[in-house]
């Protein structure tokens, strides 16, 4: 008996009509899991750069009173360091 | 990419896909989970698709190895299924059996038929894609050695070895007796 001739009478389907919504369904399910990815790269980017300024601001900000202090110190005859000695 | 333009490949391709899901797993559930994961390869890859192919190859191909994906997938769990029980010492996580619902096959042909993709399944990779591909797609043989890209002569071989080990099976196989009893009535 010739039974790839049985397989041949298996008849073609149609598919569901629901599955296209499905489908819909997890693209956009795979599309926001990557959209919320981005954004959160994208926050700790701006969180990064503004630690950085943040940082510096206080950096350029100590330097500027250092300056006073010393112009300070200087006008009222005091020792604006701590070393005894001149080099 | 474009939501319209996948869609029109979905209404010109998901009868495809959908029956040759089908003719892997035989169950519409299966069937159904295995187009839905063609199609978002598809909507992934899409942008990646080289022009100079034939889309309908390139969805067969798709669709060929996520149904295999999926056959595989589901031996494995069936594998760790029982595993579990003879660890658990009870066996009812191993009721991963798939029942055969082909809604191609005829009802009064439904047992016989059953019997024939069960030994079409034992068979290797390859002969089984062409025999469905050449006998359940109807496409000829010079389109089956592009979809499984290889030449027209392997797949004649093919067809011809997965046909006489088909009957082997079949003649070997427990239920043929049955088989052909069913046959004669």
């Amino acid at each position: 008996m010739d039974y790839i001739k049985k397989l041949e009478q298996v008849e073609r389907v149609e598919i569901s009509p629901f599955i296209w919504t499905r489908i819909q369904q997890r693209i956009s399910q795979n599309e926001s899991r990557f959209m919320v990815s981005k954004r959160e790269w994208q926050l700790t980017f701006v969180a990064l750069v503004l630690m950085l300024l943040v940082n510096l601001a206080a950096l350029k900000s100590d330097r500027g009173a250092a300056d006073e202090i010393h112009s300070f110190a200087v006008t009222m005859n005091m020792m604006p360091q701590n070393s005894l000695y001149d080099e | 990419m474009q939501l319209n333009h996948f869609e029109d490949i979905y209404r010109e391709y998901q009868h495809l896909v959908y029956n040759i899901a089908l003719a892997y797993v035989q169950n519409v559930e299966d069937a159904e989970e295995i187009t839905q994961d063609v199609f978002v390869s598809v909507h992934e890859a899409l942008g990646t698709f080289r022009k100079d192919a034939k889309i309908s190859t390139w969805i067969y191909r798709i669709a060929i190895n996520k149904s295999l994906d999926f056959i595989k997938s589901k031996k494995r769990k069936k594998r760790f299924a029982i595993l579990i029980s003879v660890f658990r010492g009870d066996d009812s996580s191993i009721s991963e059996h798939t029942e055969f619902n082909h809604p191609g096959v005829q009802l009064e042909q439904k047992e016989e038929m059953a019997f024939i993709f069960k030994c079409l399944n034992d068979l290797p990779v390859q002969q089984r894609t062409a025999i469905i591909l050449a006998k359940l797609e109807n496409k000829t043989q010079a389109e089956v050695a592009m979809i499984m890209n290889t030449s027209i002569k392997a797949v004649e071989s093919l067809i011809q070895r997965g046909k006489r080990n088909l009957e082997e099976k079949i003649s070997k196989s427990e239920g043929f007796e049955n088989f052909r009893r069913l046959n004669k009535s």
